[in-house]
């Protein structure tokens, strides 16, 4: 029942079991329907709000099946394209030594027809001390650096600026630590033979996942997203852009006004735009470059942060049912990506209604808790089953549980974006001085007020209840939300023991000129 | 030109090599004997200290009132109830040769319980590593659900071991699909047709289990599969015949309620506590919601549900999903005893779920579940709220304090053989309703009832009522008596058994050894 080894690239190669997908879905329809109408209702308020819940649960899992039913197939492709290419690395203060790695990796891409490569330097707008090594290492390797010294837009800004200075065909954007294999472009740039071909997107591959529990987590998230998500979002017409190990047609971009400036999440929405002037995309599961997850638990909350904001801001701001051009695939694609985001709200209910019950004895149905457990184990069994098949055994226990940890954080992102406020994080990610975890605790605090909570509720309810079977029924609902929590708490929590202090990241040694040793 | 965006999965040389370290030449088989012999050696222990000197059950007694008839008149008294015949044939058998008492007859079921250990192995190691399944084998020999059937004399571990015999057969069809693994599987399920009804849920999940992976599996797995049904019906045929022909037990079957998610839950629940208390078991299946974090934590990287854990999945829920099912829309007939055949199913899973977890939590919850099953069979067999318990020796014993001019009642009538397996006292026993042996079970007639109590009281000092298994009108009984005579004393040798006295006449001498008013 176990196989610890897998192929690295595994997460790409899983071809989806139609009859779970269907199963998964009547499992989810039979269960909201039991809940809505067969049940009696208690509490009204908590009624409406549970039922709220279901119903986004059961669009996001018949979303999830529609994505992942079938992956994308053939694409018309040319391995002779020879389009003149400008390849753009994003630098904002990352050390030297990976921007070197990726630049070198960059130069010795094959492709038959004209490559330059640009360093995008936004070290001196950001303010990074290194921003005049970035210029020497150009110098250095031979290769253009554009230093922007007017700040805005982040990275898109940077990247319009290099637009301006350049003049390839095509364009294609690697984050400076997404070092790309030799075949990058020979593999990428035939499909643009298609004339309305606006983007190609790859993989984004984490070589350091190994390096602790927050690479290894952060990647497990990424499989699902990189492997059966992309495939069939690309199978719709709506596979997005994602910042990096990426191709784009310069009239395009250009068409649309460039990569967009307005939104934090500046690949999604331009993805968007492009999309509604009818330019294509594909996705190609292929893992073509090799980059570094977020390493400390601030990086990842950033991260997701950054991801989370701007995709909402997508639903508020830009809403994709009512924009014109778009498919209705890539409508309804481009709303089920972004409302993931909005599953904060709907944990944090699910995280609160067993604690309710325990404070005040409310709750919304009345049932058998056998009952409720008759129909709910199955249907919650085989989510579980058809999210680890379609992941092709990828994804983890703990990539979930940061994922529903992150209430939160999409809360926050979720106010910020009504509130229209800029949010800035009151922690920083120094070293903790002997090569352990910093202490992050400060982000998790909603977490652990939850326990208190929880604990709190316990003893009203004990002292209500007694020991009741709905006492019991909700004191593990309560055991379950906590110990999801445990994870993303223990990843913010300092430690003072590091397993390793170098940690090698598995570059391809055929591709790359030197291995990358990186330092927790 | 083209390019291809759906790489195919390339999983076949991972399947191979995990196949290759479950079937790698068989190292520590001492170890492996030690373990089958400890385990082997904790059943017998557990069944002498426990469970075989327990008081007769009802069932138990039919077992032995059947069995206690010719072979031509045992198979029409089967046929005539609920049950096939192979159990009760090998019985009959084994009490003419080692003699006709309750412990002798429980003994048999003991020998089917041992001989299931090495099946259980064998199944257990088609999803686990040696050490894991070997695991599995001690947690099963401690189980207390497993045990407590190992000591009965009913044809619950012969299910047990038929079922683990055909699950081992059908993995082997599952795994290669040799002509010997479908022969052995074709055996096993005639036999098991044989040993109980239930037995065909097993068959049925096991054939869509094969309708389902069909098209990987090599040969012609369809029309084997075919094959076996049609081998299976016509073995079955003729007992089919004979039953419909002796009345379809149409004036047997116990009236058993529509089963509710409460009974399902617990099924699960005795498979691996075993029988507890109310309060105990309530507590127990309350904690379903921790299901969802074990269904959270077995989502690992790498951790795939293969063909054989995808089997004993199916095994440990589809029978009883089935039966479930079945017991609603066609008649109820769910009783945990009969999902036997799911039991082992479920424990490997348990098991392959514990090993799956890291090395250390691994262990933790490993010595846990150990711990546990030994509880819930320490407390099944100790505990006096022990729902399935049914103390006819100690109800028997109370009635033998009763005279010669008192009565023995005892409703429902079917318990008089439990009864008077025990029952040495100087009154005479009746039944309410009136019950002439030679005749089937009678119905309960509510206007009827005074008269037949009546017809019992007279002439009688005292009654000692001796209520179980109600049929639905043990009220009524006990009303009667309530309503028309002073009760002097109540007692409840076990859960839902009482003997209750009733003066009902006021002749001047007091009964020898009467309890106080």
């Amino acid at each position: 029942m176990t196989a610890p080894q897998l192929d690295r690239f595994s997460f790409l190669q899983e071809i989806p079991n139609r009859a779970f997908l269907v199963g998964n879905v009547a499992f989810a329809l039979v269960y909201t329907l039991v809940i809505t109408f067969a049940f009696p209702h208690g509490n009204p308020v908590l009624f409406g709000v549970l039922i709220a819940t279901e119903v986004f649960h059961l669009v996001q899992i018949v979303g999830y099946c529609w994505t992942v039913w079938r992956r994308d197939a053939e694409r018309a492709f040319d391995p002779a394209f020879a389009g003149s290419v400008d390849v753009f690395i994003t630098v904002c203060g990352e050390p030297v030594d990976i921007v070197r790695a990726t630049t070198r990796a960059a130069l010795a891409m094959d492709y038959p027809g004209r490559v330059r490569v640009h360093l995008l330097n936004d070290g001196l707008v950001a303010g990074k001390d290194d921003w005049r090594d970035i210029e020497a290492l150009a110098d250095e390797l031979d290769v253009t650096c554009f230093t922007r010294v007017t700040p805005g837009g982040a990275k898109a800004g940077n990247i319009n600026h290099a637009l301006g200075r350049t003049d390839g065909e095509y364009v294609v954007v690697f984050d400076a630590d997404h070092v790309p294999h030799r075949d990058f472009l020979v593999t990428v740039m035939g499909f643009f033979t298609d004339e309305r071909m606006g983007f190609v997107q790859t993989p984004q591959y984490y070589a350091n996942q190994h390096a602790n529990r927050i690479t290894r987590t952060a990647w497990d998230q990424q499989t699902l997203f990189f492997g059966p998500i992309m495939s069939g979002k690309s199978r719709l017409g709506s596979a997005f852009m994602c910042g990096t190990n990426m191709a784009l047609r310069r009239s395009a971009v250009l068409e649309v006004g460039g990569m967009c400036e307005e939104n934090i999440a500046e690949d999604f929405l331009t993805s968007l735009f492009l999309h509604e002037r009818g330019w294509r995309s594909v996705y190609l599961p292929q893992v073509l470059a090799e980059g570094l997850a977020p390493d400390d638990f601030l990086n990842y909350y950033k991260q997701q942060f950054r991801w989370t904001r701007g995709s909402l801001e997508v639903i508020f701001k830009y809403n994709p049912l009512v924009r014109r051009g778009l498919s209705w695939s890539q409508r309804l694609q481009y709303l089920l990506s972004a409302s993931y985001y909005l599953s904060g709200a709907v944990i944090v209910v699910s995280a609160l209604l067993p604690v309710v019950f325990l404070l005040t004895g409310a709750t919304p149905i009345v049932t058998s808790t056998m009952t409720l457990a008759l129909v709910f184990v199955p249907y919650m069994w085989i989510n579980l089953y058809v999210l680890q098949r379609t992941s092709n055994s990828c994804y983890s226990w703990s990539a979930i549980a940061f994922s529903l940890s992150a209430w939160w954080l999409q809360l926050s992102a979720l106010y910020a974006v009504l509130a229209g406020k800029k949010t800035a994080f009151a922690v920083t990610s120094k070293d903790v001085g002997d090569g352990g975890r910093p202490n992050f605790l400060r982000l998790v605090v909603p977490q652990l007020a939850y326990i208190a909570l929880g604990v709190v509720a316990l003893g009203v309810g004990a002292a209500r209840e007694g020991f009741s079977p709905s006492l019991m029924a909700n004191l593990a609902w309560l055991s379950v939300h906590v110990a999801i929590s445990v994870p993303f708490i223990v990843a913010a929590s300092p430690s003072r023991a590091p397993r390793r202090e170098l940690v090698e990241v598995p570059a391809e040694p055929t591709l790359v000129d030197e291995p990358v040793g990186v330092l927790r | 030109m083209t390019a291809t965006l759906d790489r195919p999965a390339v999983t076949v040389g991972r399947h191979a090599r995990v196949e290759a370290a479950r079937t790698r030449p068989r190292r520590g088989r001492g170890l492996v004997v030690a373990v089958h012999l400890v385990s082997a050696a904790v059943v017998v222990a557990w069944s002498q200290l426990a469970f075989l000197g327990r008081s007769l059950r009802l069932d138990e007694a039919q077992s032995l009132w059947q069995t206690n008839h010719t072979y031509g008149r045992l198979l029409e008294l089967i046929a005539q109830d609920v049950h096939v015949p192979l159990y009760h044939v090998v019985l009959r058998t084994w009490r003419l040769v080692l003699g006709d008492d309750i412990g002798t007859a429980r003994v048999l079921s003991l020998v089917f319980l041992l001989a299931s250990l090495p099946l259980f192995y064998l199944v257990a190691r088609s999803v686990l590593t040696q050490r894991w399944a070997l695991f599995a084998l001690v947690v099963f020999s401690t189980s207390p659900f497993v045990l407590w059937y190992g000591n009965e004399a009913r044809m619950y571990t012969m299910l047990l071991l038929v079922t683990l015999a055909s699950q081992v057969a059908f993995l082997a069809v599952v795994r290669r699909g040799r002509t010997a693994a479908w022969v052995g599987w074709a055996a096993t399920a005639v036999v098991g047709a044989y040993v109980h009804y239930f037995f065909f849920f097993v068959l049925l999940a096991q054939g869509l289990f094969l309708l389902a992976v069909s098209r990987r599996l090599p040969g012609r797995t369809v029309l084997k599969l075919t094959g076996v049904v049609v081998l299976v019906v016509a073995a079955f045929l003729p007992w089919f015949l004979y039953f419909r022909a002796n009345g379809s037990a149409s004036g047997t079957r116990p009236q058993l309620p529509t089963p509710s998610s409460v009974d399902f839950s617990n099924v699960y629940s005795q498979f691996l506590f075993g029988f507890q208390s109310d309060p105990v078991n309530t507590t127990l299946v309350s904690a379903w919601p921790l299901l969802v974090l074990g269904a959270l934590l077995s989502v690992r990287v790498g951790s795939r549900l293969d063909r054989n854990g995808a089997y004993l999945l199916v095994a440990a829920f589809v029978p009883v999903l089935t039966a479930f099912v079945v017991s609603h829309l066609v008649t109820p007939f769910f009783l945990s005893r009969y999902m036997v055949p799911a039991a082992p199913a479920l424990l490997v899973l348990v098991v392959a779920f514990l090993a799956g977890l890291g090395p250390r939590v691994s262990k933790v919850l490993a010595g846990a579940l150990l711990a546990v099953t030994v509880a819930g069979t320490t407390v099944q067999a100790t505990s006096s709220d022990n729902p399935v318990e049914e103390d006819y020796r100690a109800a028997a014993e109370l009635a033998e304090q009763a005279g010669p001019r008192d009565l023995v009642v005892v409703s429902s009538p079917f318990t008089i053989y439990p009864f008077e397996y025990y029952y040495d006292g100087a009154a005479r026993v009746s039944t309410l309703p009136v019950w002439n042996r030679q005749q089937s079970a009678p119905t309960y007639d509510a206007p009827e009832l005074p008269a037949e109590a009546q017809s019992l009281t007279d002439g009688h000092q005292y009654v000692y009522l001796v209520l179980s298994y109600d049929q639905g009108y043990q009220d009524d009984v006990y009303q009667y008596f309530a309503s028309r005579y002073e009760q002097t004393a109540a007692y409840a040798p076990s859960d839902g058994l009482q003997v209750l006295v009733f003066r009902v006449g006021y002749a001047e001498v007091v009964p020898l050894g009467s309890p106080p008013a």
